[in-house]
């Protein structure tokens, strides 16, 4: 069964040879127990990229091949929501339930007298650190991002034509852990990186949206056109982002439409 | 818009009489369709094709009304798997294609009936893709100001309903499917095993009632974000 299911993967990505396929087309159109196996095949197909454990290649194939229809979108944007929810459960059931407050001896009221003090002292070196730290690079991330946004006027319509990129889809939802976001390995992504952002909504064709990356809490590149492009009877938002601001951690990329309102929220880790 | 004779059915047919008259009485109208999918062709189909598409099937019109409903099924299921948008409509449209060339079929040469439509469908899919890709480019041409009225998005709603309604769930199918999704790679494949062994069912089993589970599911979140 498992050499059938991966088989059967190889089939939904367009990746078999021609007689292998036609097999299976008429295997599909004769044998209605089929349907079950090629369903379960899907499911999976789809859990493996959520997992991020399918190659460069499969990944193109996935998304020129498989992700082309509404419900194959929507069936990934439910196994992606169940699989938060499942991991969000068993967090909460890892997490310790919190001590009783221990009692004090003298050394350790006074440390937690000045405890205070020592915390406000280090936040306002931190907080200047910080504001010469962002006025530092804010010159270098302008001229960057001036330049991804002259790249992303470019026409992505043409998906196999981008071959040069790594390519990351990602769908909405929002995750609260690094476990339940889709993750991509740094070493695999191309200098460019391109990503696309699935749309469960129909927005006009070539619409353009307000995207802000986000490593944790932090702002890390803006890019102010995406635009969003026709995939079979959806919509996905593409642009190209640099490696360079991509490093180890955990990213979110929120979309915004043209009068400033919450469009979607995208999250991935860089591992 | 196009009026255009379809073998399209929506009952199950219990009789090749009542197959006829769908048959002869059902013109499709469907601007989606004509939209999606402009059909090069519209077939004027005649009784004799009909009765030379059923003797395709079966010299005996029961039988013969029978493995139409199969052919067609499974010809749905062909569209659907390569990621169609209208399996329905694609699975006619290869029907009807099938019937108004249904004089060139060569019995002498023994070819499965199931070979026979799988060509014709091959062809539908083709144009069926190349449309799509003329529709993607041409789309990319127009260029519009964004509707924020067409901006939802609807995923936080769902992830809510998907809460509310795992709630409503029977406990045990809602330990299942938590547990089916709990884990990722090797660790998740052992998880299903144990779970296969723990509900003494085999991997087979196992899919097929989280399937059920996630259909319900599906269905009580298409309600609650409505």
């Amino acid at each position: 069964m498992q050499a059938d299911t991966k088989k059967f993967k190889q089939y939904l990505l367009g990746d078999l040879p021609g007689d292998q396929t036609e097999a299976i087309d008429l295997q599909i159109i004769t044998d209605e127990n089929l349907a079950e196996e090629l369903s379960l095949a899907e499911s999976e197909l789809i859990e493996d990229y959520l997992e991020g454990s399918l190659t460069d290649d499969e990944k193109r194939l996935f998304d020129a091949n498989f992700m082309i229809s509404d419900a194959r979108r929507q069936e990934l944007n439910d196994i992606s929501l169940l699989k938060n929810y499942a991991r969000d459960l068993e967090a909460q059931k890892k997490q310790p339930a919190p001590d009783a407050a221990p009692r004090l001896g003298v050394v350790e009221l006074l440390k937690a007298y000045l405890r205070p003090l020592a915390l406000a002292a280090a936040v306002v070196v931190l907080l200047v650190v910080g504001l010469f730290w962002a006025g530092y690079l804010s010159g270098s991330v302008s001229a960057l991002e001036k330049e991804y946004a002259e790249l992303n006027k470019k026409d992505l319509n043409n998906v196999s034509e981008l071959t040069g990129y790594s390519n990351v889809i990602l769908s909405t939802g929002s995750f609260r852990d690094a476990n339940s976001a889709v993750r991509q390995s740094e070493e695999k992504l191309s200098d460019t990186v391109l990503f696309r952002l699935v749309l469960l909504t129909k927005v006009g064709d070539g619409s353009t949206f307000k995207a802000k990356v986000l490593r944790g809490t932090s702002l890390v590149f803006t890019v102010d056109a995406a635009k969003a492009y026709q995939t079979g009877e959806g919509r996905d938002i593409r642009m190209l982002l640099p490696k360079s601001i991509l490093q180890k951690g955990q990213y979110q990329i929120k979309l915004e439409n043209a009068s400033g309102g919450e469009a979607g929220t995208f999250a991935f880790v860089i591992e | 818009m196009r009026l255009r004779p379809c073998l399209r059915s929506g009952t199950h047919i219990y009789g090749v009489a009542e197959l006829k008259i769908q048959v002869l009485s059902c013109y499709l109208i469907n601007d989606a369709f004509e939209n999606s999918f402009s059909m090069k062709n519209s077939y004027e189909l005649g009784q004799d094709q009909f009765d030379a598409l059923l003797g395709l099937f079966s010299a005996d019109r029961e039988v013969a009304g029978e493995k139409y409903e199969q052919m067609r099924s499974g010809l749905m299921r062909f569209f659907q798997f390569k990621g169609c948008h209208d399996p329905d409509a694609l699975a006619d449209d290869t029907i009807n294609r099938v019937a108004s060339k249904i004089a060139d079929f060569d019995p002498k040469k023994n070819i499965k009936p199931s070979s026979y439509f799988y060509g014709f469908a091959s062809n539908v899919l083709l144009e069926y893709k190349r449309t799509s890709r003329q529709e993607t480019s041409l789309g990319e041409t127009q260029y519009r100001s964004v509707d924020v009225e067409d901006v939802e998005d609807d995923t936080d709603a769902r992830s809510s309903c998907l809460h509310k309604c795992l709630g409503e769930l029977p406990p045990h199918d809602k330990g299942l499917i938590v547990d089916y999704y709990t884990r990722e790679g090797r660790e998740k494949m052992e998880l299903r095993k144990q779970m296969c062994d723990r509900f003494g069912c085999t991997t087979a089993a196992l899919h097929t009632r989280v399937f059920r589970i996630k259909a319900t599911l599906r269905h009580c979140i298409e309600d609650c974000v409505k």
